[in-house]
Protein backbone atom coordinates (compact mmCIF):
# COMPACT_ATOMS: atom_id res chain seq x y z
CA UNK A 1 0.00 0.00 0.00
CA UNK A 2 1.44 3.39 -0.91
CA UNK A 3 2.20 5.79 1.95
CA UNK A 4 0.61 8.83 0.36
CA UNK A 5 -2.22 8.46 -2.09
CA UNK A 6 -4.01 11.30 -3.85
CA UNK A 7 -7.03 10.19 -5.85
CA UNK A 8 -8.69 12.46 -8.40
CA UNK A 9 -8.43 15.57 -6.29
CA UNK A 10 -9.85 18.80 -7.69
CA UNK A 11 -9.99 22.24 -6.15
CA UNK A 12 -11.47 25.48 -7.39
CA UNK A 13 -11.70 28.91 -5.82
CA UNK A 14 -14.30 31.59 -6.39
CA UNK A 15 -12.83 34.40 -8.44
CA UNK A 16 -14.96 37.45 -9.26
CA UNK A 17 -18.14 35.48 -8.72
CA UNK A 18 -17.21 32.40 -10.76
CA UNK A 19 -15.55 29.21 -9.63
CA UNK A 20 -12.09 29.12 -11.12
CA UNK A 21 -10.54 25.66 -11.27
CA UNK A 22 -7.07 25.60 -9.74
CA UNK A 23 -6.29 21.91 -9.72
CA UNK A 24 -8.09 19.21 -11.65
CA UNK A 25 -7.76 15.44 -11.40
CA UNK A 26 -4.63 15.31 -9.32
CA UNK A 27 -3.35 11.78 -8.85
CA UNK A 28 -0.21 10.94 -6.96
CA UNK A 29 1.18 8.00 -5.02
CA UNK A 30 4.29 8.04 -2.90
CA UNK A 31 6.06 5.25 -1.08
CA UNK A 32 7.38 5.66 2.44
CA UNK A 33 10.86 7.18 2.44
CA UNK A 34 10.55 8.48 -1.08
CA UNK A 35 11.71 11.92 -2.18
CA UNK A 36 9.44 13.44 -4.81
CA UNK A 37 9.75 16.87 -6.37
CA UNK A 38 6.90 18.65 -8.07
CA UNK A 39 8.12 21.10 -10.64
CA UNK A 40 5.82 23.66 -12.16
CA UNK A 41 5.11 27.23 -13.12
CA UNK A 42 4.50 29.87 -10.52
CA UNK A 43 0.82 30.52 -10.04
CA UNK A 44 -0.14 27.05 -11.20
CA UNK A 45 -1.57 25.93 -7.87
CA UNK A 46 1.48 24.36 -6.25
CA UNK A 47 0.81 25.99 -2.92
CA UNK A 48 -2.84 24.95 -3.07
CA UNK A 49 -1.71 21.37 -3.62
CA UNK A 50 0.52 21.58 -0.53
CA UNK A 51 -2.27 23.08 1.56
CA UNK A 52 -4.53 20.23 0.44
CA UNK A 53 -2.04 17.57 1.52
CA UNK A 54 -1.27 19.53 4.68
CA UNK A 55 -4.97 19.50 5.49
CA UNK A 56 -5.38 23.27 5.58
CA UNK A 57 -7.92 23.26 2.75
CA UNK A 58 -10.40 20.58 1.78
CA UNK A 59 -10.60 19.24 -1.79
CA UNK A 60 -13.83 19.80 -3.75
CA UNK A 61 -13.61 16.27 -5.11
CA UNK A 62 -11.42 13.23 -4.58
CA UNK A 63 -9.53 12.18 -1.50
CA UNK A 64 -6.08 12.19 0.03
CA UNK A 65 -4.92 9.17 2.02
CA UNK A 66 -1.87 9.08 4.24
CA UNK A 67 -0.89 5.66 5.59
CA UNK A 68 -4.34 4.47 4.54
CA UNK A 69 -6.10 7.16 6.58
CA UNK A 70 -8.07 9.96 5.00
CA UNK A 71 -6.57 13.42 5.44
CA UNK A 72 -9.10 15.50 7.30
CA UNK A 73 -7.42 18.58 8.70
CA UNK A 74 -3.82 19.24 9.72
CA UNK A 75 -1.77 16.73 11.66
CA UNK A 76 1.60 16.82 13.39
CA UNK A 77 3.05 13.99 11.30
CA UNK A 78 2.51 15.97 8.11
CA UNK A 79 4.62 19.03 8.52
CA UNK A 80 4.10 21.84 6.06
CA UNK A 81 6.96 24.26 5.45
CA UNK A 82 5.49 27.42 4.06
CA UNK A 83 6.89 29.32 1.13
CA UNK A 84 6.51 32.65 2.93
CA UNK A 85 8.28 31.38 6.08
CA UNK A 86 5.28 32.17 8.30
CA UNK A 87 7.27 32.84 11.44
CA UNK A 88 5.56 34.52 14.34
CA UNK A 89 7.16 37.98 14.43
CA UNK A 90 6.83 38.42 18.20
CA UNK A 91 8.89 35.31 18.97
CA UNK A 92 12.64 34.91 18.50
CA UNK A 93 13.98 32.15 16.25
CA UNK A 94 14.38 29.71 19.16
CA UNK A 95 10.89 30.38 20.55
CA UNK A 96 9.36 29.93 17.10
CA UNK A 97 10.91 26.47 16.88
CA UNK A 98 10.12 25.68 20.53
CA UNK A 99 6.43 26.31 19.97
CA UNK A 100 6.45 23.62 17.28
CA UNK A 101 8.54 21.21 19.36
CA UNK A 102 6.22 21.50 22.40
CA UNK A 103 3.34 20.58 20.13
CA UNK A 104 5.13 17.67 18.44
CA UNK A 105 6.54 16.28 21.71
CA UNK A 106 3.95 17.08 24.37
CA UNK A 107 5.72 14.92 26.96
CA UNK A 108 9.14 16.46 26.50
CA UNK A 109 10.61 18.40 29.41
CA UNK A 110 11.34 22.11 29.13
CA UNK A 111 15.08 21.43 28.75
CA UNK A 112 14.49 18.78 26.11
CA UNK A 113 12.32 21.16 24.10
CA UNK A 114 15.06 23.77 24.18
CA UNK A 115 17.74 21.22 23.28
CA UNK A 116 15.82 19.93 20.28
CA UNK A 117 15.10 23.46 19.07
CA UNK A 118 18.67 24.62 19.41
CA UNK A 119 19.88 21.45 17.67
CA UNK A 120 17.54 22.04 14.73
CA UNK A 121 18.60 25.66 14.42
CA UNK A 122 22.26 24.69 14.61
CA UNK A 123 21.65 22.18 11.84
CA UNK A 124 20.53 25.00 9.56
CA UNK A 125 23.54 27.09 10.66
CA UNK A 126 21.63 29.51 12.82
CA UNK A 127 23.25 28.62 16.13
CA UNK A 128 24.44 32.22 16.41
CA UNK A 129 21.03 33.80 15.86
CA UNK A 130 18.87 31.89 18.34
CA UNK A 131 17.53 34.94 20.11
CA UNK A 132 16.91 37.14 17.12
CA UNK A 133 13.42 38.13 16.09
CA UNK A 134 12.36 37.39 12.49
CA UNK A 135 12.66 41.06 11.51
CA UNK A 136 16.31 40.96 12.57
CA UNK A 137 16.99 38.07 10.19
CA UNK A 138 17.54 38.13 6.44
CA UNK A 139 15.07 36.43 4.09
CA UNK A 140 17.30 33.40 3.74
CA UNK A 141 17.76 33.12 7.51
CA UNK A 142 14.00 33.27 8.04
CA UNK A 143 13.56 30.50 5.52
CA UNK A 144 16.07 28.44 7.47
CA UNK A 145 14.24 29.04 10.76
CA UNK A 146 11.08 27.86 9.06
CA UNK A 147 12.94 24.77 7.82
CA UNK A 148 14.38 24.14 11.30
CA UNK A 149 10.87 24.33 12.74
CA UNK A 150 9.79 21.56 10.37
CA UNK A 151 12.88 19.41 10.96
CA UNK A 152 12.61 19.70 14.74
CA UNK A 153 9.11 18.24 14.67
CA UNK A 154 10.47 15.04 13.09
CA UNK A 155 7.33 14.41 11.05
CA UNK A 156 6.72 11.31 8.95
CA UNK A 157 6.35 13.41 5.85
CA UNK A 158 7.76 16.85 5.21
CA UNK A 159 5.84 18.97 2.73
CA UNK A 160 8.19 21.61 1.44
CA UNK A 161 6.81 24.53 -0.52
CA UNK A 162 9.78 26.05 -2.35
CA UNK A 163 11.78 25.98 0.87
CA UNK A 164 15.11 26.97 -0.64
CA UNK A 165 14.02 29.66 -3.06
CA UNK A 166 15.32 32.65 -1.08
CA UNK A 167 18.73 31.23 -0.20
CA UNK A 168 22.15 32.00 -1.58
CA UNK A 169 23.81 29.24 -3.62
CA UNK A 170 26.07 28.05 -0.81
CA UNK A 171 23.44 27.79 1.92
CA UNK A 172 21.12 26.30 -0.60
CA UNK A 173 23.44 23.45 -1.44
CA UNK A 174 24.14 22.83 2.26
CA UNK A 175 20.45 22.53 2.98
CA UNK A 176 19.93 20.34 -0.07
CA UNK A 177 22.48 17.99 1.45
CA UNK A 178 20.59 18.14 4.75
CA UNK A 179 17.41 17.07 2.96
CA UNK A 180 19.20 14.15 1.31
CA UNK A 181 20.60 13.14 4.71
CA UNK A 182 17.12 13.34 6.21
CA UNK A 183 15.79 10.94 3.61
CA UNK A 184 18.73 8.54 3.94
CA UNK A 185 19.10 8.42 7.71
CA UNK A 186 15.77 9.39 9.20
CA UNK A 187 13.73 7.69 6.47
CA UNK A 188 11.61 10.79 6.24
CA UNK A 189 9.29 10.98 3.25
CA UNK A 190 9.78 14.26 1.44
CA UNK A 191 7.51 15.99 -1.01
CA UNK A 192 8.99 19.19 -2.28
CA UNK A 193 7.77 21.85 -4.64
CA UNK A 194 10.37 23.68 -6.63
CA UNK A 195 10.65 25.66 -9.81
CA UNK A 196 14.24 24.60 -10.26
CA UNK A 197 14.50 21.52 -12.45
CA UNK A 198 18.15 20.97 -11.54
CA UNK A 199 17.34 20.98 -7.85
CA UNK A 200 14.71 18.35 -8.51
CA UNK A 201 17.17 16.14 -10.38
CA UNK A 202 19.78 16.53 -7.66
CA UNK A 203 17.42 15.56 -4.84
CA UNK A 204 14.44 13.56 -5.97
CA UNK A 205 13.74 9.94 -6.76
CA UNK A 206 10.98 11.08 -9.09
CA UNK A 207 10.04 14.40 -10.61
CA UNK A 208 6.41 15.14 -11.30
CA UNK A 209 5.71 18.09 -13.53
CA UNK A 210 2.64 20.23 -12.86
CA UNK A 211 1.02 21.78 -15.91
CA UNK A 212 0.18 25.47 -15.98
CA UNK A 213 -3.14 26.61 -14.56
CA UNK A 214 -6.03 27.20 -14.59
CA UNK A 215 -7.05 23.65 -13.89
CA UNK A 216 -3.49 22.44 -13.50
CA UNK A 217 -2.84 18.73 -13.32
CA UNK A 218 0.14 16.51 -12.62
CA UNK A 219 1.95 14.96 -15.55
CA UNK A 220 3.47 11.52 -15.77
CA UNK A 221 6.15 10.98 -13.13
CA UNK A 222 9.69 11.11 -14.50
CA UNK A 223 12.04 8.83 -12.55
CA UNK A 224 15.43 10.42 -12.02
CA UNK A 225 17.98 8.06 -13.47
CA UNK A 226 21.10 9.78 -12.16
CA UNK A 227 22.78 7.39 -9.72
CA UNK A 228 23.09 8.25 -6.02
CA UNK A 229 25.04 9.69 -4.32
CA UNK A 230 24.71 12.59 -6.71
CA UNK A 231 27.46 15.12 -6.92
CA UNK A 232 26.40 18.53 -8.16
CA UNK A 233 29.85 19.15 -9.61
CA UNK A 234 29.72 16.05 -11.76
CA UNK A 235 26.08 16.45 -12.75
CA UNK A 236 26.87 18.40 -15.88
CA UNK A 237 28.97 15.61 -17.33
CA UNK A 238 26.34 12.94 -16.63
CA UNK A 239 24.34 11.87 -19.65
CA UNK A 240 21.50 10.62 -17.40
CA UNK A 241 21.19 14.14 -16.01
CA UNK A 242 20.77 15.65 -19.47
CA UNK A 243 18.24 13.02 -20.45
CA UNK A 244 16.14 13.60 -17.31
CA UNK A 245 16.37 17.35 -17.61
CA UNK A 246 15.26 17.31 -21.23
CA UNK A 247 12.27 15.16 -20.39
CA UNK A 248 11.06 17.47 -17.59
CA UNK A 249 11.56 20.61 -19.61
CA UNK A 250 9.84 19.07 -22.61
CA UNK A 251 6.75 18.36 -20.51
CA UNK A 252 6.72 21.84 -18.99
CA UNK A 253 7.18 23.55 -22.34
CA UNK A 254 4.39 21.64 -24.01
CA UNK A 255 2.03 22.02 -21.03
CA UNK A 256 2.85 25.58 -20.10
CA UNK A 257 0.72 28.69 -20.25
CA UNK A 258 -0.54 29.61 -23.72
CA UNK A 259 2.26 32.05 -24.59
CA UNK A 260 4.97 29.60 -23.61
CA UNK A 261 3.27 26.87 -25.57
CA UNK A 262 3.23 29.13 -28.61
CA UNK A 263 6.89 29.94 -28.10
CA UNK A 264 7.67 26.25 -27.86
CA UNK A 265 5.82 25.53 -31.08
CA UNK A 266 7.62 28.38 -32.79
CA UNK A 267 10.96 27.15 -31.54
CA UNK A 268 10.14 23.69 -32.85
CA UNK A 269 9.20 25.10 -36.23
CA UNK A 270 12.41 27.12 -36.31
CA UNK A 271 14.52 24.02 -35.64
CA UNK A 272 12.67 22.15 -38.36
CA UNK A 273 13.30 25.04 -40.69
CA UNK A 274 17.02 25.15 -40.00
CA UNK A 275 17.03 21.42 -40.34
CA UNK A 276 15.43 21.71 -43.78
CA UNK A 277 17.83 24.42 -44.86
CA UNK A 278 20.70 22.30 -43.68
CA UNK A 279 19.28 19.36 -45.57
CA UNK A 280 18.92 21.31 -48.77
CA UNK A 281 22.06 23.29 -48.54
CA UNK A 282 24.50 20.75 -47.33
CA UNK A 283 24.41 18.74 -50.54
CA UNK A 284 24.95 21.95 -52.48
CA UNK A 285 28.20 22.58 -50.68
CA UNK B 1 5.16 78.43 21.51
CA UNK B 2 4.15 81.37 19.31
CA UNK B 3 0.69 79.83 19.08
CA UNK B 4 0.29 79.93 22.86
CA UNK B 5 1.43 83.54 22.90
CA UNK B 6 -1.10 84.51 20.23
CA UNK B 7 -3.91 82.86 22.22
CA UNK B 8 -2.81 84.77 25.34
CA UNK B 9 -2.95 88.04 23.41
CA UNK B 10 -6.36 87.17 21.95
CA UNK B 11 -7.57 86.23 25.44
CA UNK B 12 -6.32 89.54 26.87
CA UNK B 13 -7.95 91.61 24.10
CA UNK B 14 -11.20 89.67 24.40
CA UNK B 15 -11.40 90.25 28.13
CA UNK B 16 -11.02 93.99 27.53
CA UNK B 17 -13.47 94.29 24.63
CA UNK B 18 -16.39 91.92 23.89
CA UNK B 19 -16.17 89.48 26.83
CA UNK B 20 -16.42 91.80 29.80
CA UNK B 21 -16.99 88.98 32.32
CA UNK B 22 -13.90 87.04 31.19
CA UNK B 23 -10.98 87.62 33.60
CA UNK B 24 -7.75 88.58 31.83
CA UNK B 25 -4.64 86.34 32.02
CA UNK B 26 -2.94 88.36 34.76
CA UNK B 27 -5.95 88.34 37.02
CA UNK B 28 -6.43 84.63 36.34
CA UNK B 29 -2.89 83.95 37.48
CA UNK B 30 -3.28 86.05 40.63
CA UNK B 31 -6.51 84.41 41.71
CA UNK B 32 -5.30 80.92 40.84
CA UNK B 33 -1.71 80.99 42.04
CA UNK B 34 -2.69 79.77 45.50
CA UNK B 35 -3.92 76.56 43.86
CA UNK B 36 -0.88 76.18 41.64
CA UNK B 37 1.87 77.02 44.13
CA UNK B 38 0.43 74.66 46.75
CA UNK B 39 -0.99 72.10 44.35
CA UNK B 40 -1.61 69.38 46.96
CA UNK B 41 -3.05 71.48 49.77
CA UNK B 42 -6.41 70.51 51.22
CA UNK B 43 -8.29 73.41 52.78
CA UNK B 44 -11.76 71.95 52.53
CA UNK B 45 -13.77 69.38 50.58
CA UNK B 46 -14.22 71.69 47.59
CA UNK B 47 -11.17 73.89 48.19
CA UNK B 48 -8.02 71.97 47.36
CA UNK B 49 -4.85 72.39 45.29
CA UNK B 50 -5.32 71.87 41.57
CA UNK B 51 -3.16 68.77 41.35
CA UNK B 52 -4.99 67.24 44.28
CA UNK B 53 -8.27 67.72 42.46
CA UNK B 54 -6.72 66.43 39.26
CA UNK B 55 -5.46 63.38 41.09
CA UNK B 56 -8.98 62.55 42.31
CA UNK B 57 -10.18 62.79 38.73
CA UNK B 58 -7.36 60.62 37.45
CA UNK B 59 -8.15 57.94 40.03
CA UNK B 60 -11.82 57.98 39.07
CA UNK B 61 -10.95 57.84 35.36
CA UNK B 62 -8.52 55.00 35.99
CA UNK B 63 -11.26 52.94 37.63
CA UNK B 64 -13.81 53.61 34.90
CA UNK B 65 -11.22 53.07 32.20
CA UNK B 66 -10.16 49.77 33.74
CA UNK B 67 -13.78 48.66 33.61
CA UNK B 68 -13.96 49.72 29.97
CA UNK B 69 -10.90 47.61 29.09
CA UNK B 70 -12.01 44.61 31.14
CA UNK B 71 -15.35 44.49 29.37
CA UNK B 72 -14.33 46.02 26.04
CA UNK B 73 -11.38 43.77 25.13
CA UNK B 74 -13.19 40.42 25.34
CA UNK B 75 -16.19 41.96 23.63
CA UNK B 76 -13.90 43.06 20.81
CA UNK B 77 -12.47 39.54 20.54
CA UNK B 78 -15.94 38.04 20.34
CA UNK B 79 -16.93 40.53 17.65
CA UNK B 80 -13.76 39.87 15.68
CA UNK B 81 -13.96 36.09 15.88
CA UNK B 82 -17.64 35.34 15.46
CA UNK B 83 -19.68 36.41 12.47
CA UNK B 84 -22.88 35.49 14.32
CA UNK B 85 -21.90 37.70 17.25
CA UNK B 86 -21.13 40.56 14.87
CA UNK B 87 -24.53 40.20 13.21
CA UNK B 88 -26.28 40.16 16.57
CA UNK B 89 -24.48 42.99 18.32
CA UNK B 90 -22.82 45.24 15.78
CA UNK B 91 -25.98 47.26 15.01
CA UNK B 92 -26.58 47.65 18.75
CA UNK B 93 -23.03 48.93 19.28
CA UNK B 94 -23.40 51.39 16.44
CA UNK B 95 -26.51 52.76 18.18
CA UNK B 96 -24.94 52.89 21.66
CA UNK B 97 -21.69 54.47 20.50
CA UNK B 98 -22.94 58.01 19.75
CA UNK B 99 -24.86 58.40 23.03
CA UNK B 100 -23.50 61.32 25.05
CA UNK B 101 -22.18 60.85 28.60
CA UNK B 102 -24.78 63.40 29.70
CA UNK B 103 -27.43 60.90 28.67
CA UNK B 104 -25.84 57.88 30.34
CA UNK B 105 -25.21 59.53 33.69
CA UNK B 106 -28.85 59.91 34.81
CA UNK B 107 -29.41 56.28 33.85
CA UNK B 108 -26.39 55.35 36.00
CA UNK B 109 -27.87 57.29 38.92
CA UNK B 110 -31.14 55.44 38.49
CA UNK B 111 -29.33 52.09 38.37
CA UNK B 112 -26.84 52.57 41.20
CA UNK B 113 -28.41 55.33 43.33
CA UNK B 114 -24.92 56.60 44.23
CA UNK B 115 -22.75 59.14 42.50
CA UNK B 116 -19.43 57.29 42.28
CA UNK B 117 -20.66 54.02 40.74
CA UNK B 118 -22.81 55.93 38.28
CA UNK B 119 -19.81 58.08 37.27
CA UNK B 120 -17.77 54.89 36.76
CA UNK B 121 -20.60 53.37 34.75
CA UNK B 122 -20.72 56.44 32.52
CA UNK B 123 -16.97 56.55 31.95
CA UNK B 124 -16.82 52.83 31.22
CA UNK B 125 -19.74 52.70 28.81
CA UNK B 126 -18.70 55.83 26.89
CA UNK B 127 -15.02 55.01 26.59
CA UNK B 128 -15.14 51.30 25.77
CA UNK B 129 -16.22 51.56 22.11
CA UNK B 130 -12.85 52.38 20.53
CA UNK B 131 -11.36 49.43 22.44
CA UNK B 132 -14.18 47.13 21.31
CA UNK B 133 -14.05 48.18 17.66
CA UNK B 134 -10.27 48.33 17.30
CA UNK B 135 -9.81 44.97 18.96
CA UNK B 136 -12.42 43.50 16.62
CA UNK B 137 -10.64 44.97 13.58
CA UNK B 138 -7.33 43.65 14.89
CA UNK B 139 -8.71 40.15 15.32
CA UNK B 140 -10.21 40.19 11.83
CA UNK B 141 -6.85 41.31 10.43
CA UNK B 142 -4.71 38.59 12.00
CA UNK B 143 -2.74 37.38 8.95
CA UNK B 144 -3.91 34.03 7.61
CA UNK B 145 -0.26 32.93 7.69
CA UNK B 146 -0.14 33.06 11.48
CA UNK B 147 -3.44 31.23 11.76
CA UNK B 148 -2.13 28.57 9.36
CA UNK B 149 0.94 28.12 11.55
CA UNK B 150 -1.36 27.58 14.51
CA UNK B 151 -3.43 25.08 12.56
CA UNK B 152 -0.45 23.13 11.24
CA UNK B 153 0.95 22.96 14.79
CA UNK B 154 -2.45 21.79 16.04
CA UNK B 155 -2.61 24.45 18.75
CA UNK B 156 -5.53 24.07 21.11
CA UNK B 157 -8.21 26.78 21.07
CA UNK B 158 -6.74 28.34 24.21
CA UNK B 159 -3.18 28.29 22.87
CA UNK B 160 -4.39 29.67 19.55
CA UNK B 161 -5.85 32.60 21.46
CA UNK B 162 -2.89 33.50 23.62
CA UNK B 163 -0.03 32.42 21.36
CA UNK B 164 -1.43 33.74 18.05
CA UNK B 165 -4.51 35.96 18.31
CA UNK B 166 -3.60 38.11 21.31
CA UNK B 167 -0.01 38.94 20.28
CA UNK B 168 -1.08 39.57 16.68
CA UNK B 169 -3.92 41.87 17.81
CA UNK B 170 -1.93 43.78 20.44
CA UNK B 171 -1.08 46.85 18.30
CA UNK B 172 -4.74 47.33 17.35
CA UNK B 173 -5.79 46.83 20.95
CA UNK B 174 -3.37 49.52 22.06
CA UNK B 175 -4.67 52.01 19.53
CA UNK B 176 -8.13 51.31 20.94
CA UNK B 177 -6.83 51.72 24.49
CA UNK B 178 -5.34 55.10 23.65
CA UNK B 179 -8.53 56.40 22.04
CA UNK B 180 -10.58 55.03 24.95
CA UNK B 181 -8.45 56.84 27.47
CA UNK B 182 -8.99 60.09 25.58
CA UNK B 183 -12.75 59.62 25.79
CA UNK B 184 -12.64 58.56 29.43
CA UNK B 185 -10.88 61.83 30.25
CA UNK B 186 -13.47 63.80 28.28
CA UNK B 187 -16.29 62.11 30.16
CA UNK B 188 -14.85 62.70 33.63
CA UNK B 189 -15.63 66.41 33.63
CA UNK B 190 -19.25 65.88 32.65
CA UNK B 191 -19.59 63.06 35.18
CA UNK B 192 -18.15 65.11 38.02
CA UNK B 193 -20.22 68.16 37.14
CA UNK B 194 -23.45 66.21 37.36
CA UNK B 195 -22.59 64.10 40.39
CA UNK B 196 -20.66 66.70 42.39
CA UNK B 197 -17.82 64.27 43.11
CA UNK B 198 -14.68 66.19 44.17
CA UNK B 199 -12.27 66.46 41.26
CA UNK B 200 -11.18 68.87 38.62
CA UNK B 201 -14.57 68.83 36.86
CA UNK B 202 -16.54 69.16 40.09
CA UNK B 203 -14.33 72.07 41.14
CA UNK B 204 -14.88 73.76 37.78
CA UNK B 205 -18.65 73.57 38.10
CA UNK B 206 -18.58 74.75 41.73
CA UNK B 207 -16.43 77.77 40.90
CA UNK B 208 -18.77 78.67 38.04
CA UNK B 209 -21.63 78.69 40.51
CA UNK B 210 -19.47 80.70 42.95
CA UNK B 211 -18.76 83.23 40.17
CA UNK B 212 -14.96 82.71 40.46
CA UNK B 213 -14.41 82.57 36.70
CA UNK B 214 -10.60 82.57 36.98
CA UNK B 215 -10.75 79.04 38.36
CA UNK B 216 -12.75 77.85 35.38
CA UNK B 217 -9.82 78.78 33.17
CA UNK B 218 -7.40 77.17 35.60
CA UNK B 219 -9.38 73.94 35.45
CA UNK B 220 -9.61 74.01 31.67
CA UNK B 221 -5.86 74.37 31.39
CA UNK B 222 -5.28 71.57 33.91
CA UNK B 223 -7.70 69.26 32.09
CA UNK B 224 -6.04 69.96 28.76
CA UNK B 225 -2.53 69.36 30.04
CA UNK B 226 -3.41 66.12 31.81
CA UNK B 227 -5.27 64.85 28.74
CA UNK B 228 -2.26 65.66 26.60
CA UNK B 229 0.12 63.88 28.99
CA UNK B 230 -2.07 60.77 29.17
CA UNK B 231 -2.22 60.60 25.40
CA UNK B 232 1.56 60.91 25.14
CA UNK B 233 2.08 58.10 27.63
CA UNK B 234 -0.30 55.87 25.68
CA UNK B 235 1.36 56.77 22.39
CA UNK B 236 4.68 55.69 23.84
CA UNK B 237 3.16 52.38 24.88
CA UNK B 238 1.58 51.99 21.46
CA UNK B 239 4.91 52.50 19.73
CA UNK B 240 6.58 49.97 21.98
CA UNK B 241 3.90 47.41 21.17
CA UNK B 242 4.14 48.11 17.44
CA UNK B 243 7.91 47.66 17.65
CA UNK B 244 7.40 44.33 19.33
CA UNK B 245 5.47 43.14 16.31
CA UNK B 246 7.45 44.47 13.39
Amino acid sequence: MPFLEINNVSKSYPFRGVQKPILTNINLTMEKGEFVCIVGYSGSGKTTLMNLIGGLVKPDAGEILLGGKKVDGPSLDRCLIFQNYSLLPWLCARKNVELAVTQAFPNASRAEVTDRSVAALTKVKLGHALNRKPHELSGGMRQRVSLARGLAMEPEILLLDEPLSALDALTRSELQEELVRLQEHEKTTLLMITNDVDEGILLADRIIPLSAGPGATLGEAIPVTVARPRDRKLLNGDSAYHRDRKEVIHYLMSNGPRDIRAAAAKAKKATELTHNIMMTEVPGL
Amino acid sequence: MLGFLLVLVFWYISSKTWAKFLPDPIKTWEVSKEYIIKPFEKRGEMDQGILRFTWYSIVLVAKGYALALIFGTPLGFLLGMSKLFTKLFDPLIQVLKPISPLAWLPLGLVLFQKSEPSALFTIAICSMWPTVLNTAIGVRNVPQDYINVGRVLKLSKFKMLYRIYIPATLPYMFTGYRLSLGIAWLVIVAAEMLTGVPGVGGFLWQEYNALIYEHIILCIIAIGLVGFLLDRIMMFGEKRVAGFLS
